[in-house]
């Protein structure tokens, strides 16, 4: 059986302030190695998305969110849990496509991988040129964990697994 | 006097933003318009200033979609204003990576953005669950679109390979056989998807429109050609500005473009079709003829299906081009550069794009002029609507509203390329 069951898909814009972060810690984390784990960057265009995701994984998409919370707050969401009038997550593209669109599509197509969580960083500011805002900064540490827990639990509901 | 009001404040399923307004009073259309409120983008300012070679690079970012219509037309005015002669083998590498958008942006509009429209769904997700097959299709054709820009232009999201003079690099012929077999699958779905198409519900509809494309003696017109009309226009790109000016309107951060002589006209793939269709591959016409269509289609409604047709030709050109590719000696050619204007014209998906620049001596713009598709039909998608308003006055308020927004759908328009999802209001009383 193959090992690599594993994508994470780090989502956002470099060039729009806090809306690159699911790309930093997509980037982070290729830099501490996971073997078993693809490692990708999207711009969340829906038919991108569902081309890297593939049927058969277990997908871990990392991306900015707005619902309200406080800015910098880390949130682990089921993407069974949202649907395409989702707003929370931040499309910085005109033609309004994303994350949210992606899994309704994936959904109604039947190729929705059925295991799919969702790191979701609570942003605020998305100017065109700008850097993180400090808040969403101080976050890619415990965003970067908050994957690296997900990874953890999958490896530990392998072994038991494998040990039942 | 009874005034109805159709309002659409936010127009679905196109690229941008942008309203529609239409006012009726007493069954008779008082007013439309299509306002785009899309902030204005001053592309054309702030490349002053610019040097010519950052042409490829800047104009890129005005279309996410079409960023290699934008590139090809920069690049071309830049030689023309250089008096730069490019090789057959740049020239048909540009063909070829132009395909590649043809065949993306169509495959996205036609299955995303407009089919939903004949079947009555609200959107391509609505779409996919009663027609997944259809939509996995669409999804694996513009792939297959994108792919072929990534391979020849380094990334499909404003592509990095382009320069004035020809490319950075230039594939190796084995670099280019690993799209042949998705190609093949991709022509056979765009086959499929012209029988798609083909079998939707069609308004009967046929204005009388002066087409206007590039035209070329033996090609399909994608990268090179004069520019001509059906009603005889036949000019170089250089004449351009003599025969066609842009104007400013109140409601609308696009520009109107207009023949000076008649006024509004078309361009897209129906004017492309109809001023070239002997030029479509045997496959590609035959495709079209099954569809029923004519050599000359004047349905607006039913330009879904001629982006079909186009995308089957796109397929096989983009085959025939592979097959035939000999690597340029040199992936661009040296430039003479000096002080000049240069002018270039190319096929967007959406229809001709226009570039003309005045650059100095050391090669920096001076000033810059781009014309895209959308603005262009902006006058024709308002006259549509005046006409299909009139002729159905009586439909209940949210069936007019939904054939005005299919109607706005029908141009394929690029809203922020207009302006260097659609508000609509119906006023009616």
């Amino acid at each position: 059986m193959s090992k690599k069951t594993t994508v994470v898909i780090g989502i956002g814009n470099a060039d729009r302030g806090d809306d690159a972060i699911g790309l930093l810690v997509a980037r982070r984390l290729r830099e501490r190695l996971h073997p078993d784990v693809l490692v990708h960057e999207s711009t969340g265009d829906p038919a991108d998305l569902m081309a890297r995701w593939g049927s058969g994984l277990r997908v871990i998409a990392v991306d900015a969110i707005i619902i309200g919370s406080e800015v910098g707050t880390i949130h682990v969401i089921d993407a069974c849990e949202i649907n395409s009038s989702s707003a929370m997550f931040r499309s910085q593209s005109t033609h309004a496509f994303g994350l949210a669109e992606a899994v309704a599509l994936a959904r109604a197509l039947g190729t929705l991988p059925s295991e799919f969580a969702i790191v979701g960083i609570e942003a605020q500011s998305f100017g065109v040129g700008d850097e993180l805002s400090p808040p969403v900064a101080s976050a890619l540490a415990g965003a970067v964990q908050a994957v690296e827990r997900l990874l953890v639990s999958e490896q530990d509901s392998k072994q038991e697994k494998i040990h039942a | 006097m009874a005034t109805k009001v159709i309002k659409v404040d936010m127009l679905a399923r196109v690229e941008g933003e942008g309203a529609l307004h239409i006012k009726i009073r007493d069954r008779e259309v008082a007013e439309v318009k299509l306002n785009i409120f899309e902030p204005p983008r001053f592309f054309e300012a702030f490349l002053r200033g610019r040097h010519y070679s950052e042409v490829p690079d800047i104009t890129a970012r005005i279309c996410g979609i079409c960023p290699i219509a934008y590139q090809m037309s920069s690049v071309q005015a830049m030689e023309n204003a250089f008096g730069a002669e490019i090789p057959s083998a740049i020239r048909q590498l540009r063909r070829l990576i132009y395909c590649g958008e043809w065949i993306e942006s169509h495959a996205l509009h036609i299955y995303f953005l407009h089919a939903p429209d004949f079947l009555g769904y609200e959107d391509a997700i609505a779409l996919a669950k009663d027609h997944p097959d259809a939509v996995k299709r669409a999804l694996r054709l513009k792939k297959i679109g994108n792919d072929l820009m990534i391979l020849l232009g380094g990334r499909e999201i404003h592509p990095i390979n382009v320069r004035v003079g020809g490319f950075y690099r230039a594939p190796l012929r084995s670099e280019l056989q690993p799209l042949v077999e998705d190609l093949k699958w991709a022509r056979d779905a765009a086959l499929e998807t012209v029988r798609f198409t083909a079998t939707l519900n069609f308004p009967d509809f046929e204005p009388d429109y002066e087409f206007v494309a590039l035209s070329h003696p033996t090609d399909y017109p994608i990268t090179e050609g004069r520019i001509v009309s059906s009603r005889g226009l036949d000019i170089d790109v250089s004449e351009y500005e003599q025969h066609f000016v842009e104007e400013h309107v109140p409601h609308s951060n696009a520009l109107h473009s207009h023949l000076k002589a008649r006024g509004a006209y078309l361009v897209g793939p129906l004017a492309r079709y109809a001023l070239n269709f002997s030029k479509l591959s045997p496959l590609a016409q035959q495709a079209a003829r099954d569809a029923k269509l004519k050599p000359i289609c004047r349905n607006p409604f039913k330009s879904i299906i001629v982006r079909a047709v186009e995308t089957v030709y796109a397929c096989e050109e983009a085959l025939r081009l592979i097959a035939a590719y000999e690597p340029p000696e040199k992936a661009s050619v040296p430039l003479a550069v000096r002080a000049a204007s240069g002018q270039g014209c190319t096929e967007a998906p959406r229809g001709i794009l226009y570039h003309r620049y005045r650059v100095d001596a050391q090669g920096i713009i001076r000033d810059a002029k781009i014309v895209p598709p959308t603005s262009q039909n902006q006058p024709s998608i308002e006259d549509d609507l005046r006409q299909l308003v009139t002729r159905n006055v009586d439909l209940p308020a949210d069936k007019l509203q939904w054939l005005c927004e299919q109607s706005v759908r029908n141009y394929d328009p690029c809203i922020s390329c207009a302006t260097h999802f659609l508000k609509l209001t119906l006023d009616r009383a």
